[in-house]
């Protein structure tokens, strides 16, 4: 009994720059392409299947076209659902887009209430727990179905406790625990993992810049999980430029040599500059001279302004700079863009 | 000052904080009621302890605290006076009130402290008639004991320049010789090599010439041509292929000698890779150092440059201290001194909030506004340009810097109040605003911000709790749902 698990597809997601929102159908497609050939018994997603409830029809023809096409190669096949944060209208009553893939053949979803959706002749129970259901209750405690042979978790939220709590989880009958909100590929214990999201829809892409993207599978017989990476936007965030010494032009050259040296080049890449010391008005003339060239050429910029070396601001220091701009600064660094093969990552 | 509850009119309905904490999230778009609240509190706060009856709630030293009370006044005199803010300078600070320009003296009160504060609003300060510098003595000898660090640094740099260059010297002339000596360990292997390989054809050819002449021998016999001469051989056919067979033989051995040779010689020997390795370090090392001594001249600029502030801050520290002597000539400079001080402190001033807005400016956008930036900045902070998504995120990025401000002065701030401007936002900046005031309630036990449906759905996850207004359909009233990742146990 195989189970491939999404979650995080931000499906509508449209960044900051061109092309992203493409970006993020198009690696849903390719997951799901993937998913076809591995041939699951079951396919689950832990929430944020939407980025947004207001999405277009877009996200959701895509999200329709992609189970189709699934199901054409595995007709036997359900893609169960529960709702994430992201998946529900904040007005009571109104209906979000999972009402309109509920509709689907072979999509079974939970919006609003823990839901149990029985398949394989009652054999494998499969219980959803959707963001609502979840935030409703302060100590929301679930259990598995005692008479089903297999029994899998879905839930966009995190365990209450943590990995002290984990390690029973198989003793206390699941055979699988699907958990969905972190982008990031995690295993929390054994049978238990977030699989992250498909691209890099995150507020700070570049903080995902290091993390590989995909969807993991499920083997319940042995509880083998296998990650599969799925290919993302590669994202670049250059070491910081210093004007130290100098004014626009020099921060110009440096840039330049910096750009110079990103491995594969910066086109169509997710990049972010941080400059040291530059006014703002030096600024908004990189920007008109050098910053809008580069633009053109990414799929997304970022720029950080940090103070010069040595300036103060106020008796903290320049401390308080370095919450929005400082993370996840990294020395030209390529974030991966696609890997090879699987990546087997326990029983 | 903690808000525990706004209220709409003096018997409207009540937004009750009390069990919210984190990010808070008034959901709703142009809601009369959430104008209601922010009007209650305005008429309240600007009471100046003259509100009588119901209204917006704090949580006070002894406990709940009517806004507007006469112990709320007391409070709030407290925290005024303890940072050298105006009334309405807080009221900028807590809940966004006032033009532009009281955010921005807020900001710079905030940035002074109380003495500096004091000394840029030309009121003199604890020195009375402020002949003295009075309380600006303690900002200038405080901005003068971080020029005088900074000096301090840069001299330490700069003194280990001449051993840099020393070591510099010393890298390149010993990178010279290791890569003379990996130069000429190459032309050496390669001549060998090259060697090897002739030598080595030319005894394949001799061997081939050999064989050539021995198999002729063999096959005439007696009756044949000598291989070498071509004379009959007759009976010394014998001793001649005897002869030409250890010649044959003796070329194989060093042929295959040389073959060895030649396969040895075809990677590079270990000794000279190890001088190569070396080479290369030592050059490396000496690029490193130059860069470093590159970084080291620059930063002689910078020293001239600290060291030139230092002596002005100096100067002026020496006017302060020396401007209250005598006479009416003394009273006339020190007088022309203080004004002379103001704007210089009030430029300085001006230009430290400035940057700090622009940084937060930046971040919130990406960058979008870069180019726009100075002209946005001088527009706004003229009291102009109300409106717009890049005043709307200017607006929130001068907030969150005017709360930053606070917290580096150790204002102890327990609640802020973002009352509008997130609806108007860019559509790209909504998710990176809501992030950044989610990271400001980390240190702020309540951040509430007004904010439209569409923009608290961006990032869900960013608050804590959401309220908002139900239909007469639902039963009327305010609905407080928790929000952000919940928690799950698992049971069996």
């Amino acid at each position: 009994m195989k189970v491939a698990h999404l979650s995080d597809l931000h499906l509508g997601y449209a960044g900051a720059g061109p092309g992203r929102a493409g970006d993020v159908l198009r690696a849903f497609e390719r997951a799901l392409a993937r998913i076809a050939e591995l041939g699951p018994d079951l396919v689950v997603v832990a929430g944020d299947v939407f980025d947004h409830p207001e999405v277009t029809a877009s996200p959701i023809a895509t999200f329709s076209r992609a189970v189709r096409k699934l199901r054409d190669s595995l007709p036997e096949v359900v893609v169960a659902v529960a709702a994430g944060v992201r998946d529900i209208p904040l007005e009571a009553g109104a209906h979000g887009p999972l009402m309109v893939i509920g509709a689907l053949p072979g999509v079974e979803v939970a919006t609003t209430t823990v839901r149990r959706v029985g398949l394989q002749g009652g054999k494998l129970c499969v219980t959803l727990l959707p963001h609502p259901a979840v935030m409703a209750s302060r100590s929301l405690n679930v259990s598995p179905d005692p008479a089903a042979k297999w029994n899998v978790l879905v839930a966009h939220a995190a365990l209450a406790s943590g990995r002290s709590h984990a390690p029973a989880i198989a003793r206390r009958g699941w055979d699988y625990v699907a958990l969905g909100s972190s982008h990031a590929y995690t295993p929390v214990a054994e049978r238990v993992c977030y699989c992250g999201s498909l691209e890099r829809v995150g507020t700070d892409p570049w903080e995902e810049s290091a993390i590989d993207k995909g969807f993991v599978t499920a083997q319940l017989e042995s509880g083998e999980v296998t990650f599969w990476p799925v290919e993302a936007r590669a994202a670049v965030s250059l070491a910081p430029i210093e004007a130290t010494g100098g004014g626009t032009a020099t921060v110009a050259r440096r840039l330049g040599e910096a750009l110079a040296g990103v491995p594969g080049g910066i086109d169509g890449k997710l990049l972010r500059v941080p400059v040291r010391g530059l006014s703002a008005e030096d600024l908004a003339a990189l920007d008109r001279e050098v910053l809008a060239g580069v633009r053109r050429r990414v799929a997304e910029l970022r720029v950080d302004a940090l103070p010069g070396q040595g300036a103060s601001h106020g008796s903290g220091g320049a401390g308080a700079w370095r919450d929005a701009s400082a993370a996840g600064e990294r020395s030209s660094r390529a974030g991966g863009r696609g890997r090879v093969g699987p990546r087997a990552v326990g029983r | 000052m903690r808000i525990s509850s706004l209220q709409a009119g003096s018997r409207g309905p009540v937004l009750d904080l009390r069990d919210s904490r984190g990010l808070v999230g008034f959901v709703g778009e142009s809601d009369p009621l959430w104008d209601e609240f922010l009007l209650g509190l305005r008429t309240a706060f600007g009471s100046r302890g003259g509100h009588r009856g119901p209204g917006p709630v704090v949580e006070g030293a002894e406990g709940p605290v009517v806004v507007g009370t006469a112990a709320f006044e007391a409070e709030l005199e407290a925290v005024l006076a303890a940072h050298g803010l105006r009334r309405e300078e807080y009221g900028a600070l807590w809940f966004g009130d006032g033009p532009a320009r009281t955010w921005l003296a807020a900001a710079g009160a905030l940035l002074l402290g109380p003495a500096g504060a004091d000394e840029m609003r030309g009121g003199g300060g604890g020195g009375g008639d402020g002949s003295a510098g009075g309380l600006a003595d303690v900002w200038v000898a405080r901005l003068a004991r971080d020029a005088r660090g900074e000096v301090e640094r840069l001299m330490r740099l700069q003194e280990e320049v001449g051993g840099l260059e020393a070591r510099l010297s010393e890298a390149r002339e010993e990178a010279a010789i290791a890569r003379g000596d990996a130069e000429a360990g190459t032309m050496a292997w390669v001549r060998e090599r090259q060697d090897a390989e002739t030598r080595l054809l030319l005894y394949r050819d001799r061997e081939r010439e050999l064989r050539g002449q021995l198999t002729s021998t063999d096959e005439a016999g007696e009756d044949g041509p000598c291989g070498r001469c071509g004379r009959e051989l007759g009976d010394r056919a014998g001793p001649v292929g005897e002869a030409l067979r250890e010649e044959w033989e003796s070329v194989v051995q060093d042929g295959r000698w040389w073959r060895r040779r030649r396969d040895q010689l075809e990677g590079k020997p270990d000794d000279l890779q190890g001088s190569e390795n070396r080479a290369m370090a030592l050059g490396a090392e000496a690029e490193s150092l130059a860069e470093e001594l590159a970084r080291r001249k620059v930063q002689g600029l910078e020293l001239e440059a600290a060291a030139r502030r230092l002596d002005g801050l100096l100067e002026l520290s020496a006017r302060l201290r020396g401007g209250g002597g005598g006479g009416g000539e003394d009273r006339k400079g020190a007088g022309a001194g203080g004004e002379e001080r103001r704007a210089r402190l009030l430029s300085e001033t001006r230009r430290r909030v400035r940057a700090r807005i622009h940084g937060k400016v930046v971040a919130l956008t990406g960058g979008r506004l870069l180019g726009a930036f100075p002209e946005l900045f001088a527009v706004w902070a003229g009291g102009e340009g109300r409106g717009g998504e890049d005043v709307a995120v200017l607006e929130v990025a001068a907030r969150i810097a005017l709360v930053e401000l606070a917290a580096d002065a150790g204002a102890k701030l327990d609640s802020v109040i973002f009352p509008e401007g997130l609806d108007r936002l860019h559509r790209e900046d909504r998710a990176r605003v809501v992030a950044a005031l989610a990271r400001l309630a980390r240190s702020i036990p309540v951040v509430l911000v007004c904010a439209a449906p569409r923009v608290a759905a961006a990032v869900p996850e960013c608050f804590d709790f959401l309220y908002r207004v139900r239909g007469v359909a639902e039963g009327g009233g305010i609905r407080r749902q928790r929000s952000g990742i919940g928690a799950v146990w698992l049971g069996g």
